[in-house]
């Protein structure tokens, strides 16, 4: 059976480690198409298990969803791909499911775990805003699975891939015109090391600008929760959460964060989790390696103090 | 044009994302003068009045409740999606409005998946739709940006939907939806689905510290430890 890969954005290596270990459950011989800014730079890109082939797409902007949609349905149906994996970016929810329904394929997103049970794939992705996880059995050969950031990779060596590169051209025929774009500042949230996240209570605080201070002196990016952007605080590309991005940092600090499933599911797999809320029985605070319950008007001013205290 | 609502808590509550797609395709209304019909999936024919109140009096012009006798509907997307696509083919709808992560039964790509299966052009993250005309509709998207799309109709459009929050309700609203009633129609389904929901399990998180740090001082000594020295 053959697995395709498809693959965007940062931190492609974990991603396309990620993806295999899921297509890992269904298939034995894998293949990689990457959308990337790798590509531009000719990287050989080190991926685990046995790829055999890859190609890659040149970025452009703004992307060419219908022909990356054509280019996927040319390779499955050319070499017989069963299975298609691809990363949870924005990019894959446009193309993934328009791929599905004109393959009439079965199709899965937030997929966070997959096995073999008696000889059939199960799936399993969060259902009822995060509070069950659902396993889905296979009932066809062909699928399609957008596949969550932080799915449980297997560690196994690593073998080099050429990528042959694929030259995406706008050939959409009148369906979808571009007229016009404009590249926005990217936030850089998913490459960040260190994430300060903003919750609704920073603004119930009034400490917004604080909350900025403590973002920018630690050198990290802000991300917000809905309410934020809903209150327009924040544009809808640092929103974090089911509807928003998934980031993975080595430190995620949560400030004014209650902790619904909502968000959590955005940062679960940051490395460490630091949180600052006022209640004591938020939910965020089950989810973190460190809490501090305290209000943020408060609590800011002095640990921005503590923080520029020379050590001794 | 036809705007897909999906129910929550017992088939009792409008799914917040789609109380957006129901606005953002009101503002649509003002822009073409074309009819909105609201259309659900349900499996509790008992609450089809109440349930339908509440669309209408979020104000919609028309509604269409589908039954599902199989529950297992709620379950594969692939199902969903040809009832999806009965409902537009009987309305013969040029837009087709779906909320970003809910009309969708869970699954996300129920929209994308729809326009895949009728060939249809589809449009995610729409911030704003710009113009209408019989040629297509012109739309700022978020992809990487604000693009400028133009796509031919019939089209499947996905708002953005913080960019639309829902209106109030009035009790004026309220009484007069009472008077309305839905068109209900029962699924026909002769298809298997492709994917069978076989368990469900409370989800297991990867287990934290969970230590309570008990003063401002210990929270900077562990992000000064943890983040990486001092600012």
């Amino acid at each position: 059976m053959r697995a395709l890969l498809f693959a965007t954005g940062a931190a492609l290596d974990r991603t396309i480690r990620e993806l295999s270990s899921a297509a890992s459950i269904t298939s034995n011989e894998h293949y990689l198409f990457t959308y990337s800014e790798a590509c531009r730079d000719k990287l050989k890109l080190k991926a685990p298990f046995f790829i055999r082939k890859g190609w890659c797409a040149e970025k452009t902007n703004p992307p060419p969803v219908l022909e990356l949609k054509a280019s996927l349905k040319d390779i499955i149906e050319s070499i017989g791909i069963r299975y298609v994996f691809l990363d949870d970016s924005p990019l894959s929810f446009w193309v993934a499911p328009l791929l599905a329904g004109e393959l009439r394929a079965a199709f899965i997103s937030d997929v966070v775990g997959a096995r073999r049970e008696k000889g059939n794939v199960v799936l399993s992705k969060p259902l009822q805003e995060e509070r069950v996880l659902g396993d889905y059995a296979l009932q066809v050969e062909l699928l399609v699975a957008i596949v969550r950031k932080g799915f449980p990779a297997v560690s196994t060596d690593f073998v080099e891939v050429e990528l042959e590169k694929i030259n995406i051209e706008r050939k959409s025929k009148g369906e979808l015109e571009y007229l016009g774009a404009r590249e926005r500042v990217t936030s850089r949230l998913e490459k960040a090391e260190i994430v300060v996240g903003l919750g609704d209570g920073v603004m119930q605080s009034g400490s917004l600008d604080l909350s900025l201070e403590l973002a920018k002196a630690l050198g990290a990016e802000h991300a917000v929760t809905k309410p934020l952007v809903e209150k327009q605080v924040a544009p809808r590309e640092r929103m974090v959460g089911v509807s928003g991005k998934r980031i993975s940092p080595r430190v995620y600090i949560a400030l004014g964060v209650s902790g619904s499933m909502y968000h959590l599911s955005g940062v679960l797999s940051a490395e460490t989790i630091i949180s600052v809320n006022k209640d004591d029985g938020a939910l965020i605070n089950a989810f973190s390696d460190y809490y501090y319950v305290g209000d943020l008007k408060e609590v800011l001013p002095k640990l921005l103090e503590h923080l520029r205290k020379k050590s001794p | 044009m036809l705007v897909f609502v999906k129910f929550l808590e017992n088939e009792s509550l409008i799914d917040e994302q789609d109380l957006s797609t129901i606005e953002f395709s009101k503002r649509l209304r003002e822009l073409t003068g074309w009819r909105v019909i609201a259309t659900s999936m349900m499996s509790k024919g008992e609450l089809v009045d109440y349930a339908f109140r509440e669309i209408y009096s979020r104000g919609v012009d028309h509604a269409h409740v589908v039954l599902i006798k199989e529950s297992n509907v709620h379950q594969d997307l692939y199902l969903s999606a040809l009832i999806a696509k009965e409902v537009i083919e009987r309305y013969g709808c040029k837009i087709n409005v779906f909320g970003e992560r809910s009309s969708d039964t869970s699954f996300g790509g129920l929209a994308g998946y729809v326009a895949g299966m009728m060939s249809m052009a589809y449009l995610r993250f729409v911030e704003k739709v710009v113009s209408i005309d019989d040629d297509g509709v012109r739309t700022v998207v978020d992809l990487d940006g604000e693009v400028e799309v133009k796509a031919r109709l019939p089209v499947v459009l996905v708002p953005v939907g913080e960019l639309y929050p829902p209106s109030p309700v009035s009790v004026r609203e309220k009484l007069e939806a009472r008077k309305k009633k839905p068109i209900i129609t029962e699924a026909e389904l002769r298809e298997a689905p492709k994917l069978l929901l076989v368990g469900m399990r409370k989800p297991t998180y990867r287990k934290r510290l969970g230590v309570k740090l008990a003063s401002v001082e210990e929270l900077a000594d562990v992000i000064k430890r943890i983040a990486g020295g001092q600012i």
